[in-house]
């Protein structure tokens, strides 16, 4: 028996060698990826870190031309010294030209790929890609971009994305996915709204403004800045409020051949800072200033729900709320009345603090 | 109609609880998902539940069968079918057991092999797995029990936590408007969840194994009962996490749900879920090559480890020839096919035929 054992440890001793490896730095770790058009060829670009020494990293950016989606991996590992690895892959960009042409080819390989995480980030980016990544090296972090989206998520304006929000959205009838949209500015990077798409075609990208509207729209949340500019005496006048806490609830009304959509949006507040003209200290003031601050969203919202009908896309998912709402869905049909659904914006402002100041 | 058995080798009515638990979920839960929702779209869910329903019955039917007899599949197919037609059967079911054991072996290679290393061979990694095999099952019955205690626990440890972090994501219009599929697309789905479910046939050779068996038998309902909602519980979930589109694109949709999760440290959560679910795998294997072995070892006096031994070179040999998952899609197909037959055409068949012996005699 103890003849047996033996033999067996030494099996198995030996069949763990058997395995696939992939030591860490034998393969090129990228962290970032981005994808450009080049005249009729597509440019691929990575950022992948060398590490020289404990704790000090370089970060290097390497690019490659190739005539198809799928070559620009095979490029890649010709032009690097060790096998190029996705594991650690945080985000990938699109320059807005390769966006236009439709991210089909890039949705089958995230799809497909084990080894690509469900929170990496998707990214449109205005400028080229390969300059959206030269300057977020100097920031000295791997994760940058990544990091900038999803502190934007959590503390900013941006509505919850990630690649799973990305595919689910893409797969589902009556709804439109959406990415971050990054430009330059002062030779950093900068998230300036949202680009919209199309399914997977990029249309038209939104301010940060009008994104933060979508953020309301989407999902209940308790974060965020937001500037309204309203109109009290003919004067045009800015209100500054701190979003805390925002709730928002569809009805569906399908007795007409076109739903129509009611949304209820209820907002609790805090007053950063506001004009002159309105006295905090009045119950009467800070009755207008909710009216004032309804209206603008009310007119805010149904101005952005009207941009989304002329662009013929539905980040917000009406359909999909239409949808569930009916026994007798057709796509086909809800896309030709799209353009034409009618929405109501019904917003309830509670301001409940005003700041510490009298 | 006296089992055999020794005292010392019996095992308390309740592990019964652990025995189906770990038997029936494997593998499957990582991927029926897409399965059930292929016909009843993402009114699977009902389905899921007729089929646990559907499940209680032909437990109760099985047990009733056994109280009759008192011993084991083996004997019953001789009493009940005569020794020529009754062996034939009995070597059905070794085949069956046998299968099932295979196929639940090989779909975890899969798994390994799709999730973390693509280039290993099945014997590579089946080398090691054979090992503990052999170890477990050689160990006997008891042995067997602890490890299914394991595979009980395992999936509540793994499932819930890491399930948590979908919430975030999760969208009830996903799964609106309810019942939106006729009658029979829910029962279609219902038949193809059922496959989850097989494996608790083996109560067919354990029964003899458990002390005072009449006690057991409320501890195997609640067994079912909890599986099943274990099964809603994920099904659920990945309903409303996933849009139904996404969904028939994804093959092992519990995994890459829990790709979600990101803890400081282990950025990567579906490594430690494909390398937990072993713990998992390897009771459901060892209890069907146990069945399987002891079924032989009644059919034909010869020592229950060369059969076993004889049982894992043949998974050895048979993992290394199916290649593709394609092949193994195939296996599933079959065996499920079979299985269907099995658990509601043959048990309740069995259950008439037993009665009528037992009213003549």
């Amino acid at each position: 028996m103890k003849k047996y054992i033996t033999v067996m440890l030494i099996v198995l001793i030996f069949i763990t060698g058997c395995t696939s490896t992939r030591i860490i730095d034998r393969v090129q770790i990228i962290q970032v990826l981005g994808y450009d058009l080049h005249g009729n060829k597509m440019k691929g670009t990575v950022i992948y870190p060398t590490f020289e020494e404990q704790g000090k990293n370089m970060f290097q950016v390497l690019g490659t031309e190739a005539n198809s989606f799928d070559n620009i991996f095979i490029d890649l590992n010709s032009k690097s010294s060790y096998p190029i690895d996705t594991g650690q892959l945080r985000a990938i960009l699109f320059n807005v030209n390769f966006a236009k042409e439709g991210l089909d080819p890039v949705i089958r390989f995230i799809s497909k790929d084990p080894v690509l995480g469900s929170r990496l980030q998707l990214a449109v980016t205005k400028p080229n890609t390969d300059q959206i990544m030269k300057m977020s090296i100097k920031e000295k972090i791997p994760t940058h971009i990544y990091d900038k989206i999803n502190q934007n998520i959590k503390y900013g304006g941006l509505p919850k994305m990630n690649m799973h929000v990305f595919l689910t959205d893409y797969y589902q009838e009556g709804i439109d996915p959406y990415l971050p949209y990054l430009t330059s500015e002062g030779g950093k990077v900068k998230i300036n709204g949202i680009a919209m798409f199309k399914k997977s075609k990029f249309v038209g990208h939104i301010d940060l403004q009008k994104t933060y509207l979508l953020k309301l729209l989407k999902h209940e949340s308790s974060v965020g800045r937001y500037q309204a500019l309203i109109e009290s005496n003919k004067k045009a006048d800015f209100i500054f409020i701190r979003n805390l806490h925002s709730k928002v609830k569809y009805t569906i009304n399908q007795k007409n051949e076109i739903p129509e959509v009611r949304i209820d949006l209820t907002m609790k507040v805090q007053i950063k800072r506001a004009s002159e003209s309105i006295d905090l200290t009045k119950t009467v003031d800070i009755t207008r200033t909710e009216e004032l601050l309804e209206d603008h969203f009310n007119n805010q919202i149904e101005q952005l729900i009207s941009l989304f009908q002329q662009y013929e896309v539905d980040p917000i998912g009406l359909g999909e709320m239409i949808k569930a709402n009916s026994r007798n869905w057709n796509y086909d049909h809800y896309l030709r009345y799209y353009p034409h659904l009618r929405t109501t914006v019904n917003t309830k402002v509670t301001v409940i603090q005003t700041g510490i100041e009298r | 109609m006296k089992s055999d058995i020794s005292e010392g080798f019996l095992v308390s009515p309740f592990f019964v609880f652990f025995l189906i638990f770990s038997n029936v979920i494997g593998v499957g839960i990582l991927s029926f998902q897409r399965v059930i929702a292929k016909v009843a779209g993402y009114d699977a869910w009902i389905s899921v539940i007729l089929t646990g329903v559907s499940i209680h019955l032909i437990l109760w039917l099985t047990y009733r069968i056994l109280e009759i007899a008192k011993n084991d599949i083996i004997f019953i197919n001789r009493f009940c079918f005569g020794k020529w037609m009754g062996s034939l059967l009995n070597i059905f079911f070794v085949l069956y057991f046998f299968s099932l054991a295979f196929i639940v072996y090989r779909v975890y290679i899969e798994l390994v092999q799709v999730w973390m290393f693509p280039l290993m061979k099945p014997w590579q990694i089946g080398s090691i797995f054979l090992v503990l095999f052999y170890y477990i099952v050689s160990g006997g019955f008891r042995t067997i029990i602890g490890i299914c205690f394991w595979g009980t626990i395992i999936p509540f440890f793994i499932l819930f936590p890491l399930s948590m972090f979908a919430f975030e994501y999760v969208n009830l219009n996903h799964v609106l408007p309810v019942l939106n599929h006729s009658i029979t697309e829910i029962l279609g789905s219902a038949k193809t969840m059922f496959v989850q479910y097989l494996g608790f046939e083996t109560l067919f050779m354990l029964y003899p194994f458990i002390k005072n068996p009449e006690k057991s038998k409320r501890w195997a309902h609640l067994s079912v009962f909890v599986i099943t909602i274990l099964y809603l519980y994920v099904t659920i979930l990945t309903f409303l996490y996933f849009s139904e589109e996404h969904l028939k694109h994804t093959t092992w949709p519990s995994i890459t749900l829990m790709k979600i999760a990101e803890i400081p440290l282990i950025e990567r959560f579906e490594y430690v879920v494909v390398s937990f679910w072993f713990l998992l795998v390897l009771p459901n294997i060892c209890i069907k090559l146990w069945s399987a072995c002891r079924a032989v070892r009644k059919l034909i006096n010869i020592k229950q480890r060369t059969i076993l031994a004889v049982f894992l070179i043949l998974l050895l040999v048979f993992s290394n020839m199916v290649e593709d998952s394609r092949q193994i899609d195939l296996l599933v197909d079959i065996s499920s096919k079979v299985g269907f037959y099995v658990v509601y055409l043959y048990i309740p068949f069995l259950f008439l035929v037993i009665n009528i012996k037992e009213k003549i005699r």
